[in-house]
């Protein structure tokens, strides 16, 4: 008890990466949140509807494949989805950015990465 | 196996009071589908339930690890309880935060499908083994997890007990632009199978496929075959209550006979 799971764990090494203000692991598809770091606290279960209607929107309209990222940019701050593949159902890993100190390119990088590293 | 009066008066109770004593058990929950909480050090690790796939057959069923390597996994840890994270990582098979996941989310399914129904009973015993565990979780945390998921399939298509015991078929033809886990869903549904069948059958959660199954009948895409009843699903032992048999049999009915000069052509009776 009390001690940092291996889920929050992984999550905090992104939380180094600059102008991401909050990370969450959630089931894309049951919303059910796995762990989170950072302080932003992220409304997880939104987010895996979002990414579901998105998903099955981007369908109807023809798109083909898997639904990788999402990236929602507002004035001050982003939200990016990245999804990753699980068991049976994918994960999502929700990332908040605050927009004038974080680079996009940088954090989509890092998420590139996270499974991989995480693995090691 | 009974309820005391003056006990706890429910599986929620029960896992609330031994979470303040940071007690070892098992709790054998009697019912349909009925299952067993495996709570260490008063946090819930493993529930097993024939209502919901377990994170080891999930973990089979997607072919992450194969069958051999996890026999030998298994062996390796001679169901040492909490060795298997370490034992599974360690041979690069899965990492800590990929088994972590999968535990969590086999418990949470499990909590899902024993709330369906109200229990007929439970005790609660000394630690039964549990070679598949994940991280403790709090009986609270399982508590708020359940009710929103019941919410969140009560709001939609039915209430979730019906749901549970629906058999539904994809209403044809199957559109072809759809997400793939729609369209895997949609192929492996035929009148037969239960939410809990699929769930079986495709390595996933009980809830998600119900879940899934809600958004597709949403989407105009399901069909019912079975009528709604509030029964549970294929779980339910396949043992009569007592006094519940026909009490005399039923009568014996007799084909009609022709009664020989009685044939008249172009009767009456023809209209």
């Amino acid at each position: 008890m009390g001690r940092v799971s291996s889920v929050e764990d992984s999550l905090g090494h992104l939380l180094q990466v600059p102008g991401v203000t909050g990370v969450s692991l959630v089931d894309a598809v049951s919303g059910l949140s796995y762990g989170a770091a950072g302080p932003q606290n992220l409304g997880v279960d939104e987010c895996g509807r979002l990414a579901v209607l998105i998903d099955e929107r981007l369908h109807s309209a023809g798109a083909e494949g898997e639904l990788e990222t999402v990236v929602v940019t507002g004035a001050r701050h982003q939200l990016v989805l990245r999804v990753l593949p699980g068991f049976g159902d994918p994960l999502l890993l929700a990332v908040a950015l605050e927009r004038e100190r974080a680079n996009l390119a940088l954090v989509l990088r890092h998420l590139d990465v996270f499974p991989a590293r995480e693995a090691a | 196996m009974t309820t005391r009066a003056e006990g706890p008066r429910n599986v929620s109770a029960v896992l609330h009071t031994l979470y303040e004593q940071e007690r070892d058990a098992t709790v054998l929950v009697a019912g349909a589908p009925g299952g067993r909480i495996h709570v260490r050090q008063g946090l819930v690790v493993s529930i097993e339930t024939p209502g919901a796939p377990g994170a080891e057959s999930i973990l089979l069923r997607s072919g992450r690890v194969a069958d051999t390597a996890w026999t030998a996994v298994r062996a390796a840890c001679r169901d040492e309880e909490g060795r298997l994270a370490d034992e599974l990582s360690a041979r690069g098979l899965l990492t800590a935060t990929e088994f972590e996941v999968l535990c969590v989310a086999a418990v949470f399914d499990a909590a899902f499908v024993l709330a369906l129904a109200a229990p007929q009973g439970w005790e609660v015993t000394g630690p039964v083994p549990v070679p598949v565990s994940g991280p403790g979780l709090t009986p609270r945390r399982i508590a708020a997890e359940t009710t929103r998921r019941l919410a969140a399939l009560n709001g939609q298509w039915m209430p979730a007990s019906a749901l549970a015991a629906l058999r539904v078929q994809p209403t044809e033809p199957v559109p072809s632009l759809l997400p793939s886990r729609y369209v895997t869903l949609l192929r492996a549904a035929n009148d037969r199978r239960t939410p809990r069948d699929l769930a079986f059958a495709l390595g996933r959660g009980t809830y998600a496929v119900m879940l899934d199954l809600a958004r597709l009948h949403t989407l105009g895409l399901l069909q019912e075959t079975a009528p709604v009843t509030d029964a549970r699903p294929s779980t339910a032992p396949r043992v009569p209550a007592s006094g519940t048999r026909s009490p005399e049999p039923a009568p014996v009915v007799t084909l009609p006979r022709r009664t020989p000069g009685a044939h008249q052509l172009g009767g009456a009776d023809r209209s």
